[in-house]
């Protein structure tokens, strides 16, 4: 009885707790649809249980007109006898159906066959399964190639590691230039033997920072004379990276020996102060100018270009920056730094350049300030137009 | 319906009571059963044929034929979702569909009103209607013929096209629309 009373009348409102059988009807599946659709769905399903569709129904809907018309001709066409395959041709499709699913057969795995035993050895003994009798014989494919992969990396990585150290390793090689860095020779020397080491030259390369004692001569001609050897010199001008144009303003000589000038001196140096006039901005007003010539002007930079012949030349790299460049008549180093004293006891502060090439035997020296135009690129297109 | 012994297992309701079935011998013709093969040809082809035979007419009986042969063969390349149960549309359906999809490569030749009738002077309203739907495209000569020869109801034309139910309506929509004219112009002429 208690549990008669525990039942709550269907009236106490637990409709909403009744279980729900989901039943998929067509009027469920119709009531999806709106308007139109909806209408010829219903239509369908009426037509279909026999009834025709009424007159309201199809009067403001002329496909519903047309549907209703054709139901004569459906009608026509469902009392069409039912066609029954005969057995020849059920079996000859079949046939051909049968051929189809054979080849979707999954091909048989071969049954594992016991290894015979081999002559001279007893099945009687009882061999215990040994661990490599599991290990897979397949080519695992992804490890193999991981593996090459790998393989091919570690190779690639060690030569480019040998390539590099080579490369770190490899120091430029010169006949005269000497490139230090403190009390350290950064390059190899493949110099010509049996030079003659003229005291001066000995002097020079034993105390590099010390000044020559130039003198000035009246003109190039006058320089040339001074020297056996040919005075390199810079082109009247140059138009790449911009347009610049050279002109000699001072020429002077260091003797090898003494203070006086003497002609075909072979151990003298020589030093051409030219002016480069360039389209590039000039010097910015209110900079150090210590130790530079001051007939600088707007748009002008002073450039000096020292020449040598068989001397060795020491320069020390440790200040600044420096590359090894290769033009085609020439071999040698950019350096660019804060500061350079050069042979003739100028010293250069700030942005300076210096082009230091070898042409065979003979030396030269360039310095400016990049401030001033003479950059790396402007320097070396005008060595590549020295006339040697 | 079937009849559940005491003690059986209650089977989960089935919105397709011959879906399962099929699926299971899908499965068993994939794994290269015979039987199984035999079994769908002898549940479905009937079908097929007489789909096809409402569809064209009597007088088409190599064809149908044919299209039976080419249909199945079909199907039996495409069973997998059958095969793996994933399908949802009943097997026949969708020979149905496969089949139409035969028949529109074949392109049979519209047969004569006189022909298909065999009375000279009076031809009927299907082979008025079969001749009005050679001038419709082949979709809606497809959901004409679901809707007026299978007389099928809107859920299983979309499942048959496949399509929406509202979309298949749509389609049914156009379809009378091109074929009322197509009668209209048959009426004229005569």
């Amino acid at each position: 009885m208690d549990a008669l009373r525990r039942i709550r009348p269907r009236s106490a409102g637990n409709k909403s707790n009744a279980r729900r059988v989901s039943i998929d009807t067509v009027a469920e599946r119709n009531a999806r649809l709106r308007g139109a659709d909806q209408a010829m769905a219903s239509a369908l399903e009426q037509l279909r249980s026999g009834v025709p569709l009424n007159w309201g129904q199809v009067e403001d809907d002329p496909e519903l007109a047309t549907l209703a018309r054709l139901q004569q001709a459906g009608e026509e066409c469902r009392l069409m006898p039912l066609r029954v395959m005969s057995a020849e041709a059920k079996e000859a499709l079949l046939d051909q159906l049968s051929g189809r699913i054979k080849v979707r057969q999954r091909p048989a795995k071969p049954e594992k066959v016991a290894p015979k035993t081999l002559a001279g050895f007893s099945e009687n003994v009882q061999v215990l399964t040994q661990v490599e009798e599991n290990v897979a014989i397949a080519v695992n494919w992804p490890r193999t190639i991981l593996s090459g992969v790998l393989v091919v990396g570690a190779v690639v990585l060690a030569v480019w590691g040998i390539f590099s150290l080579l490369k770190s390793s490899s120091s430029p090689t010169f006949s005269w230039i000497e490139l230090h860095s403190g009390d350290t020779v950064l390059n190899r020397q493949q110099r010509v033997a049996g030079w003659d080491d003229l005291p001066c030259r000995v002097a020079r390369q034993q105390n590099p920072t010390r000044p020559g004692y130039f003198v000035p001569v009246q003109s190039l001609r006058d320089a040339q004379a001074s020297v056996d050897y040919n005075i390199p010199l810079l082109p009247e001008g140059i138009s790449v990276p911009s347009k610049y144009t050279f002109q000699i303003e001072l020429a002077a000589v260091d003797p090898c020996e003494g203070n006086t000038i003497k002609p075909s001196d072979s151990g003298a140096l020589v030093s051409l102060q030219y002016q480069a006039a360039h389209t590039l901005a000039a010097t910015t007003p209110g900079q150090g100018t210590v130790g530079r010539p001051t007939s600088a002007r707007p748009g002008t930079g002073p450039l000096t270009m020292l020449a040598s012949f068989d001397q060795p030349t020491v320069f020390d790299v440790s200040k600044g920056s420096w590359k090894e460049v290769r033009l085609p008549q020439a071999h040698g180093i950019y350096w660019r730094g804060s500061t350079y004293r050069d042979q003739t006891g100028v010293q250069w502060v700030d942005d300076v350049s210096v082009l230091l090439l070898e042409h065979d035997d003979q030396i030269v020296t360039i310095v400016g300030s990049n401030r001033d135009g003479i950059t790396e690129e402007m320097l070396l297109e005008a060595a590549r137009n020295i006339s040697w | 319906m079937p009849i559940r012994l005491p003690g059986q297992a209650k089977q989960p309701i089935s919105r397709e009571p011959g879906l399962a079935f099929d699926c299971e011998l899908a499965g068993r013709v994939t794994e290269g059963d015979p039987g199984a093969l035999r079994q769908l040809v002898d549940r479905h082809a009937g079908r097929v044929a007489n789909y096809l035979l409402r569809r064209l007419g009597e007088g088409h009986d190599e064809l149908i034929d044919k299209i039976v042969a080419t249909t199945f063969a079909e199907a039996i390349r495409h069973i997998g979702p059958y095969a793996k149960g994933s399908a949802t549309t009943p097997m026949d359906l969708w020979l149905v569909r496969l089949a139409e999809k035969s028949l529109a490569k074949q392109r049979p030749a519209p047969t004569p009103v006189q022909a298909q009738t065999g009375q000279a002077d009076t031809p009927s309203d299907l082979a008025r209607l079969r001749l009005a739907m050679t001038t419709i495209p082949e979709r809606q000569r497809f959901v004409l013929a679901l809707a007026i020869f299978e007389q099928m109801p809107a859920h299983e034309i979309a499942q048959t096209l496949p399509a929406t139910p509202a979309g298949a309506m749509r389609r049914l929509r156009t379809a009378l629309k091109g074929v009322s004219k197509a009668l209209e112009a048959q009426e004229e002429a005569e």
